[in-house]
């Protein structure tokens, strides 16, 4: 092949790439995204504010830091901790209602990374919180308030000014590959995490849905009655299992067409309530729909010019 | 800066930035040439947004270094290697609960609240370690004073706590509702009068 087919090649595989992957489109998509992310973020943590609150005050015995939160020998005084907490409610305040987010995105970004990685740091790693942090980092280095926002107000005097650029489109989709990078990871997880190829047949699925049940139970929670009622049914789990795996294996194809993202988000949504119904294990962050908001928000591939 | 002005040309190589670059003049529903985003378009904008961008993806990507089958693997965050369902489970598992005794002598599980903040998961992490450490006594003490304290209509039988690891049977749990069916081993590791009963 010439140098010069293969240049034309390669020049109409990232031009098809673009047209996917960074279409133009208004900046309304990710100033919706913003404020769902925001929004989200305010509710998310201040409902939980008087939790945080109290496990900044358990016992430093069971500090164990993650992420940034590693560079903590100890825990911090409480107080200190608990107005980083308050702090994040006011920059995703302003984050939210887009204003001055050049500062304020990467700031809320932050802090918000730093007080899930403290929190998480006293307990498990709890795995809701990861997408919506993801997001944020998205959101906050991105052109993501100009518009509906206080920004655009001041910039163009409308919260709907008729801007249009790549960035408005690639922000969902690098937002979309992060989500589904986790996804895969989960999937590929299963296959390696001592069951290999059998994790299909569903008796892995059953056996983490019954040690649920029972810590529950012997905590003093209840256990969802869905669960007992499943359990005697194993090609239920078997057919649960492979729907599983269909999904976050086949997350990444989502981000390549925006069709097939909304399928994705199709069955990935159902499976969290599913595990919902079954384990009452909540994702909020999952089963509000949030997360899958850029997939149903990307806007469709450029023309061919 | 001028957001209105027209893309800025490029010097860089990159195809995918000359592709770019050609494409990036847009018009608005009338015709007019539309302003873009308040970002300046430029081969640097695109250049740190790839950057930045590949970043991120390598970043949540690269904690597949630590699937596999080892236990104890530390999770991390936010960069997580999402170890959920993934390990094989065994026929039995331990816990390290409550058990609330009644004047009777019947016992029943009591809410983990009693012995910590944080949410179930969190609970039950930080008592797993403090009883093997050998708190187990002195938790079992705290708990009595809350259950006492808290006056809990559902706990206003229970006369004495114990805090106890039980190894219990997961398939005749699953099946049935007896206790003695299921528990094939519990370990009293403290227990304590509630005050005032």
């Amino acid at each position: 092949m010439s140098v010069n087919r293969l240049t034309g090649a390669l020049r109409e595989i990232a031009s098809t790439a673009r047209r996917h992957l960074a279409p133009t489109a208004g900046a309304s998509t990710p100033a919706m995204l913003r404020i769902a992310v925001g929004g989200y973020h305010l509710w998310h943590v201040g409902r939980r504010r008087k939790l945080y609150y109290g496990v900044h005050r358990t016992d430093a015995a069971s500090f164990d830091p993650v992420g940034p939160a590693r560079i903590l020998r100890t825990p911090l005084p409480p107080v200190i901790a608990d107005r980083l907490v308050d702090a994040s409610l006011v920059t995703g305040a302003l984050f939210t209602a887009g204003v001055a987010h050049r500062v304020v995105g990467p700031l809320h970004s932050a802090l918000q990374t730093w007080n899930f990685s403290y929190r998480n740091s006293w307990s498990m790693v709890f795995h809701h919180e990861n997408t919506m942090v993801l997001h944020t980092m998205v959101l906050g280095a991105a052109p993501a308030a100009d518009a509906l926002s206080l920004d655009a107000l001041v910039r163009d005097r409308t919260l709907l000014p008729s801007r249009r650029s790549w960035m408005y489109g690639a922000t969902p989709t690098v937002m979309n590959s992060a989500v589904a990078v986790t996804y895969l990871l989960a999937g590929i997880a299963k296959f390696t995490g001592g069951a290999g190829a059998s994790w299909v047949d569903g008796a892995t699925m059953r056996g983490q849905i019954a040690f649920d049940a029972l810590r529950k139970e012997m905590l003093g929670e209840q256990g969802s009655p869905l669960a007992r009622r499943l359990y005697p049914y194993r090609h239920l789990f078997t057919a649960m299992a492979l729907v599983s795996l269909i999904v976050e294996v086949g997350a990444p194809l989502a981000v390549l067409d925006r069709r097939l993202g909304w399928l994705f988000s199709a069955g990935a949504f159902s499976m969290h309530w599913g595990i919902k119904a079954i384990m009452r294990i909540t994702f909020p962050y999952n089963l509000w729909g949030v997360l899958y908001l850029p997939f149903l928000l990307m806007p469709p591939p450029d023309p061919r010019r | 800066m001028d957001v209105s002005s027209p893309p800025v040309p490029f010097s860089s190589n990159s195809t995918i930035v000359q592709v770019m670059s050609k494409e990036a003049g847009f018009r608005n529903h009338s015709g007019a040439p539309s302003p873009g985003a308040s970002i300046a378009d430029t081969a640097a904008t695109r250049m740190v947004a790839g950057v930045l961008a590949g970043l991120l993806l390598t970043a949540v990507a690269l904690p597949a270094r630590r699937l596999g089958p080892a236990k104890n693997v530390r999770d991390s965050f936010p960069f997580s290697h999402y170890p959920m369902f993934s390990g094989r489970r065994a026929s039995h598992y331990w816990v390290t609960h409550l058990l609330g005794e009644q004047a009777d002598g019947s016992v029943a599980p009591l809410h983990y609240s009693y012995l910590g903040t944080g949410g179930l998961n969190a609970v039950r992490r930080q008592v797993r370690r403090r009883v093997l450490a050998g708190d187990g006594q002195l938790l079992a003490e705290r708990a009595a004073a809350l259950v006492g304290s808290r006056d809990r209509v559902a706990d206003r039988g229970v006369m004495r706590v114990q805090i106890v690891r039980g190894r219990y049977l997961v398939d005749p749990f699953m099946t049935s509702r007896d206790r003695s069916e299921f528990t094939s081993r519990l370990d009293v590791r403290g227990a304590a009068e509630v005050p005032g009963r």
